[in-house]
């Protein structure tokens, strides 16, 4: 979940020696976010596998 | 409201992309409550004591409003962005519910069709084209996979919607199953009180989608991702082509028309599913095999099929190419259809592995659509693209059932059918699939002299 960045138009940025460089600001590692990641999957999962067990509790009378 | 605007929504340096697909299925999810308005279809029937055709014209209203929503305000979408799209799209589905409400409390049929019907219509279409270019966007290594994603919730949205009704509506009536029977029949007040809670809830859920869908910034990519070095296939342009120019091209119809012919087919099992499954196993005595609460649970099964094909298959487009899999759901669907035909009768494992592969494939031909219009027609406006070939939803929604209900009415009366009777529709659906698999091969790329200038193209970058 974090195979990502950002390549945004150049950015420029002193280094010490007071050379300019293009450094894209958004190329920084990826915030994990685990906490929102896991309670936005579970605000759409939990539904989503009450629905499917519901109707998996009806299709078993198919060939039961 | 500036947190609305898409300048606001862009997202910062090191946002997680994973953090979208929830976004969008929340969307999703909830407009695809679409697809379960059978379960107070009867209360209403009481309710307003009116035939079944009356009530059933609230769902055609939603679906004729959700192909014609989609395209007409396909291009404000795109122009728009996502968050302000999606809340656009939250409060024409919750108010819908809402002015329903009213409708059923007030016994005014007609406030039911433009609540449900005209204005959670227009909802339906906004929020369906809402997150998908977004999605593709965050996802440009695997566009198939996170269209996939989303459109699989609105298929998975019945699958929560129907359970979650039942389970309101028996608490709002009080339901006693020592006192009601089997035959319990929900009352109008109740549909009106979960209309009511389906409005607020989905609107609620919807705005967890507003709150927490992003763009990418213009030029963002995934690390490790470059298109320079990715595998050259002549089916996917790095042009843009505008939606304007788009529907000019022959490539668009001929999509349109391989949409349109999939779901008119597969419109064609799941209209008919329960009484299908019946009439397949009914003895020489007349009686069925499969009563109804058998039958319930292939519906079920058709369900998990549409939502699991939107997912999968549109997955698979991104390893053999959306061309071929296009070719797949309608070649293999034609011959899946001819075995049901002639040996569906046969083994009720046979006939429901089939008829659940064909309802899969009818998923898949949703999801995958906009991951091929983006093939073809770059990401500059593939949301107002989707939202206009959307029409061919709206179009197989009614030519769908007027095929199958035309054809089956000239071969007797419900109830009373065999496996036979069935020939002729299963057969129309192979020729219609056929057409499909013609138009199909014809997708060619798009000729030049649609593509967007760069300069147009830099001055919208630099706009949005």
């Amino acid at each position: 979940m974090s195979d990502q960045t950002h390549h945004a138009g150049a950015g420029v940025q002193g280094n010490s020696a007071a050379r300019v460089t293009n450094v894209d600001p958004y190329d920084v590692p990826t915030t994990l976010a685990t906490g929102k990641v896991i309670f936005g999957w579970a605000l759409v999962g939990i539904p989503l596998l009450y629905g499917v067990i519901t109707t998996l509790s009806k299709v078993g009378q198919l060939f039961g | 409201m500036n947190w609305l605007d898409r300048s606001a929504s862009i997202a910062p340096p090191g946002f997680n992309r994973w953090l979208i697909p929830p976004a969008a299925l929340a969307v999703h999810l909830c407009i695809g409550q679409a697809y379960a308005t059978s379960v107070y279809k009867s209360a209403l029937i009481g309710h307003f004591e009116v035939s079944q055709t009356a009530i059933g014209v609230i769902f055609s209203i939603a679906i004729v409003m959700l192909g014609l929503s989609a395209a007409i305000m396909g291009t404000w979408v795109e122009r728009s962005g996502p968050r302000k799209s999606m809340f656009v799209a939250a409060s024409f589905w919750g108010v819908g519910f809402l002015v329903g409400a009213a409708g059923i409390f007030t016994s005014q049929l007609w406030l039911v069709y433009l609540g449900y019907g005209v204005i959670g219509g227009i909802g339906l279409g906004i929020g369906y084209i809402s997150p998908v270019s977004t999605l593709m966007k965050w996802f440009p290594d695997r566009p198939g996979m996170a269209t996939g994603m989303a459109i699989m919730g609105f298929g998975g949205g019945a699958l929560i919607a129907s359970p979650m009704s039942t389970a309101l509506l028996k608490f709002f009536d009080g339901f006693n199953p020592a006192i009601n029977g089997a035959d319990w029949i929900a009352s109008g007040s109740s549909v009106g009180k979960l209309f009511l809670t389906l409005g607020i809830l989905y609107f609620a859920v919807m705005m967890y989608g507003v709150a927490n869908i992003r763009v990418p910034a213009a030029s963002w990519k995934p690390r490790g991702w470059n298109p320079s070095t990715t595998k050259v296939d002549a089916m996917v342009t790095t042009a843009h082509v505008s939606a304007a120019n788009a529907i000019k091209t022959r490539s668009f119809w001929l999509i349109w028309a391989a949409l349109f012919l999939n779901v008119t087919a597969g419109i064609g099992i799941l209209e008919q599913a329960s009484p299908m499954i019946q009439d397949f196993f009914r003895g020489a005595d007349g009686n069925s095999a499969v009563n109804a609460a058998v039958a319930a649970g292939f519906v079920g099964m058709l369900s998990i099929g549409n939502m699991a094909g939107r997912f999968i298959w549109s997955s698979t487009s991104d390893i053999i190419g959306r061309k071929r899999i296009y070719m797949v759901y309608l070649g293999v669907g034609a011959l899946f259809y001819t075995v049901l035909a002639f040996f569906g009768g046969s083994s009720m494992l046979l006939f429901v592995a089939m008829a659940v592969v064909i309802i899969s494939f009818y998923g898949g031909s949703f999801s995958t659509a906009p991951a091929y219009l983006r093939d073809l027609f770059g990401t500059y406006q593939v949301g107002a693209i989707h939202g206009r070939l959307l029409t061919a939803w709206s179009a197989a929604g009614i030519a769908g059932p007027l095929i199958v209900n035309g054809l089956l009415d000239m071969q007797g009366k419900p109830g009373t059918m065999m496996a036979s009777n069935y020939l002729p529709v299963l057969l129309t659906m192979v020729v219609l699939l056929i057409i499909g698999f013609i138009a199909t091969t014809l997708i060619k790329p798009v000729a030049s002299k649609y593509h967007e200038p760069e300069a147009a193209l830099t001055s919208a970058t630099q706009e949005a």
